[in-house]
């Protein structure tokens, strides 16, 4: 038997999910399918900001407008997911700009940013510059300070699908499209494969969508219909813990602390290869090391823990230089463009603006369907958004409830809100699962079976993605032996399977920890091999 | 703050597994040996399994004649040591035996902790199992052991599963398991523990298998009291960082370095002193102040990146004495930072086998392969390993150097 849907979208990053949510909330029947994991793609790789782009406040001032009203309605949509980042633009003692030309950019900035709930800037002395941020230790004529709201990326794209699937939609991870049916000049269907059992199915829709990010050539493509994208690829590194207090912009670089740790980036180059191989180059790493050491002199003595690599789905502009390309959005019908019917594609955009991205594409899915319900996904809360009071009184009453320290608490409750219960609820019966699996973050046994039973965690990834399970500075070394156990337990693994899981996760993690390994690391890396690899076999 | 001056026959610079041997060796023939340490390393977070395979690689690689005959001197005189210690060691052979880590997969060594030594998985394959598991205890899944253990025998086996809740624990979650080896030092706990477990085995098994926590310092105690009562075969899965029997024999050798009359003292190397072809004296500092140490002999046993014997930043650096480093033969100035790491997470890593070059005495060499100093020795994981870094058994390879390092420093002394 087929299953048939109304929509299939293809790509699970932050854009397919905004519109799986859409879609399902407008009473379509629909189907998310993602080839990888949920936000394992670019959105996995953004930087979490919910801003509008200052850069952009004066060549593109549409979309900086755009996505700061978008940021206020993220921040009250999925309120337990947000955090506040303050930030600081040191401006050099031999900067020849004159200081008004940053202030009327930043005013302009203000101006357009009003939904966006943050403070307007002012500009602080180089003493009350040093006070804030101490390791600012270069001449400076002051500083100019903002205030942005950052994400949870992970979880925002999790909120999206649980809402959806809340009124009926279905998401697949790990179902890899690998082709598309087409019946005379109508796509009518997708055939995917699990690529973790290899089953291969069949689903019919009356409407395609394609939001594939940087893998949408590849898709239309399938469909028989040209596209063409300008991918770009940015890096970051990530150091081991929040080194500062505030963001700080460094040259044309930012430094930024987040979660636990902090994340510099990013870099823009042209990259047209297939975006599964992006990678680090020494070089990138070296260039933003080089750019944050002008305004903080003291980040080659920091810790580097890793990096990670992500590729830009944009819209092909010729002629224009990567920086200056727009982060502008399009959808396509492709009926219109290519006279094939069923078929839709989005392309280009920013993670900010992806709740309206996906109304614009479901408005254009439901004029096709002959659908005419207006979208909701603006004014009701994503899944765990939905509570009153603060967070932190949550979290109170959950450590005394369950006995557990408050931090634990309060991290549990930064990932899922008001269902933070939903996950603890096992401790009334099987307390012994109060035991953290990762040290660094802390995640407990608990949360991982949850991700494994209610979140669509197949693999060791999935549950790093879901938990910031092995991303702190021991790297996965105390987390991934006892991690892979309860996944094993969980999905009935033979040991085989079980050890399969493990090497690709310790791949995975290695990939974005050998670039930059040295100092501290180097020893960190001796004891992770000597858990996983030392002189053991288990054939 | 005050200069001390301190003078020694020999000083030893490390008190892991290699510093350790040598320094004991050294003590018992007469040598007045002082020890220099600045912390555990390595040896304190490893399994306590002993292979030879790394070490005879190496021997072989240096043609040095009967090398098989050396690893056995090194390994009875290790083995002896821990005995009299109270940490008998069991011999395996790695060709015909396996054991069970925590982790569900299989070690082989030659010589393994006497609370390992006794589950090689080709006795239980005849038995009957029981595997026991602690409620709150991290690292220890009873189910996943089970079925590594179902895996490794074949499903006709007798395997059975038992948690038990230790009534002296309060909190019911994140207990460690050299946290609760060290409750069991306690007699009232340790008696408690096995009134717990003998109490809910039912039936007859001819081995119970137990996470690494059979007690610390009181660990061969414990093990023969619940021998006692159990009437079955006790044994440890082999134990994953942080280890309860890496400590157990990072204090073992304490113990005897101490017997042995080994002076130790706390510091890290900062200056170092020379006169000719020898090497004078090092120089740390403490709360007292600086601290001279002369000696007729020395040797390094600083170990590899844990251990803080080797460190990696934009250089490659022998962190003591600024020692010429090697990566897999080759200069590690001339090899180009992007060949020391391989993107396959399995794949050979040179920078992790990096290390310092000695010569047929245990002399570190320069880059033409003269001794440095003629008084200088060293001996562990400091050393270059020509094997991929799991090959090397950075324990084996301790005690075959220790041994030869201080064998070598004796026949200089006569």
């Amino acid at each position: 038997m087929v299953d048939s849907y109304q929509v299939i979208v293809i790509g699970g990053g932050i854009t397919g999910a905004g519109i799986a949510r859409d879609c399902a909330m407008r009473g379509l029947k629909t189907l998310l399918l993602e080839k990888n994991d949920f936000s394992s793609g670019t959105t996995g790789t953004c930087m979490g900001m919910l801003h509008g782009g200052r850069r952009y406040a004066v060549k593109d001032p549409e979309i900086t407008k755009l996505s700061c009203d978008e940021s206020g309605i993220i921040q009250s949509i999925a309120p337990h997911l947000i955090f506040r980042i303050p930030w600081l633009i040191p401006i050099h003692q031999d900067d020849p700009k004159p200081l008004e030309k940053y202030q009327e950019i930043l005013d302009r900035y203000d101006e357009l940013g009003r939904a966006k709930n943050s403070p307007p800037h002012i500009f602080l002395s180089p003493a009350e510059t040093c006070e804030i941020e101490p390791s600012i230790t270069v001449p400076i004529k002051g500083a100019f300070t903002r205030d942005e709201p950052g994400v949870n990326v992970f979880r925002l794209v999790l909120a999206n699908i649980h809402s959806a699937i809340e009124v009926g939609a279905t998401a697949l991870n790990h179902h890899k499209t690998i082709a598309i049916i087409k019946e005379g000049k109508r796509i009518t269907g997708v055939i995917a494969e699990d690529t973790i059992t290899g089953e291969k199915k069949e689903f019919r829709a009356e409407i395609v969508v394609n939001a594939a990010g940087p893998w949408t050539p590849t898709i239309t493509e399938m469909a028989g219909v040209e596209f063409k994208l300008r991918p770009t690829r940015g890096i970051h590194i990530i150091f081991d813990r929040r080194l500062t207090a505030t963001a700080v912009s460094c040259a044309s670089v930012s430094l930024l602390p987040h979660e636990s740790t902090t994340i510099c980036g990013l870099t823009d180059e042209f990259f047209p290869y297939p975006p599964d191989d992006a990678r680090s180059r020494p070089d990138e790493v070296e260039y933003l090391l080089a750019s944050v050491e002008t305004t903080i002199p003291s980040i080659r003595g920091a810790r580097i823990i890793r990096t990670m690599a992500g590729v830009r789905p944009i819209i092909d502009q010729p002629g224009k230089d990567e920086r200056d390309l727009s982060r502008d959005y399009q959808v396509f019908d492709h009926e219109e463009r290519d006279g094939v019917k069923g078929f839709v594609t989005i392309a280009g955009g920013k993670m900010v603006i992806y709740r309206k991205m996906a109304e614009d594409l479901s408005n254009l899915v439901c004029e096709k369907l002959n659908h005419p319900v207006p979208c909701q996904t603006a004014d009701i809360p994503l899944y765990g958004g939905d509570y009153s009071g603060s967070l932190e009184e949550k979290a109170h009453h959950l450590s005394k409830q369950y006995d557990l320290p408050l931090h634990t608490t309060l991290r549990l409750t930064s990932r899922h809100g008001s269902r933070a219960g939903d996950v603890l609820k096992i401790l009334e019966t099987a307390p012994a699962q109060a035991s953290n699996i990762c040290e660094c973050e802390p995640v407990t046994e608990a949360e991982i079976r949850y991700s494994i039973q209610h979140e669509w965690a197949r693999t060791l990834d999935d549950l790093r993605r879901r938990t910031r399970m092995g991303t702190g500075p021991c790297q996965a070394c105390h987390c991934t032996a006892g991690a892979t156990q309860i996944l094993s337990e969980e999905r009935s693994l033979s040991l085989e399977q079980s050890f399969h899981e493990m090497d690709q996760f310790l791949q995975e993690r290695w990939k974005g920890r050998f670039p930059v390994l040295r100092g501290v690391q180097v020893k960190q890396e001796e004891l992770i091999r000597a858990v996983y690899q030392a002189q053991d076999e288990w054939e | 703050m005050k200069n001390t001056t301190i003078e020694a026959q020999t000083a030893i610079v490390g008190g892991g597994i290699s510093g350790a041997l040598s320094a004991i060796i050294l003590a018992r023939e007469g040598v007045d040996t002082l020890l220099i340490r600045k912390g555990y390393g390595a040896t304190a977070m490893s399994s306590g399994c002993i292979s030879s395979a790394g070490f005879s690689d190496w021997l072989a690689l240096r043609g040095i004649p009967s090398p098989s005959a050396q690893i056995e001197q090194a390994f009875r005189t290790f083995g002896r040591l821990m005995e009299e210690m109270s940490l008998p060691f069991t011999a395996s052979s790695p060709n015909e035996s396996a054991y069970l880590t925590i982790s569900g997969t299989k070690k082989r060594a030659e010589l393994l902790p006497f609370s390992n030594g006794g589950g090689s998985l080709e006795t239980l394959v005849n038995g009957s199992t029981l595997i026991v598991g602690i409620e709150g205890l991290k690292g220890f899944n009873v189910s996943f052991l089970s079925k590594a253990l179902r895996h490794y025998l074949g499903e006709g086996t007798s395997i059975s599963e038992q948690i038990i809740s230790l009534p002296f624990l309060k909190r019911r979650a994140n207990f460690s398991q050299p946290e609760l080896a060290l409750l069991l030092d306690n007699p009232k706990m340790a008696g408690d523990f096995i009134a717990t477990v003998s109490a809910q085995i039912k039936d007859d098994f001819t081995h119970v298998l137990f996470p690494p926590i059979l007690g610390m310092d009181k660990h061969l105690l414990v093990m023969t009291d619940l021998q006692l009562t159990i009437r079955a075969l006790c044994v440890e899965a082999i134990a994953k960082i942080p280890s309860s029997t890496g400590i157990r024999l990072q204090k073992a050798l304490n113990r005897a370095l101490s017997q042995s009359g080994v002076r130790i003292l706390h510091g890290c190397i900062d200056a170092y002193q020379q006169q000719g072809d020898k090497l004078t004296s090092v120089q740390f500092q403490d709360k007292a102040g600086q601290k001279t140490v002369k000696a007729d002999s020395f040797i390094l046993t600083s170990g590899s990146f844990i251990g803080g014997g080797l460190s990696y930043e934009s250089q490659l650096r022998e962190e003591v004495f600024g020692l010429p480093v090697q990566v897999k033969g080759e200069n590690s100035d001339s090899a180009a930072s992007n060949s020391l790491l391989n993107e396959g997470f399995s794949a050979r890593q040179p920078l992790l086998s990096a290390g310092i070059e000695v010569d047929e005495s245990f002399h570190p060499v320069d880059r033409s392969g003269i001794p440095l100093w003629s008084n200088l020795r060293a001996a562990g994981s400091v050393i270059a390993s020509p094997v991929d870094s799991e090959r090397w058994s950075g324990l084996g390879f301790g005690i075959g150097s220790g041994y030869l390092a201080a064998l070598s420093t004796l026949s200089a002394m006569s």
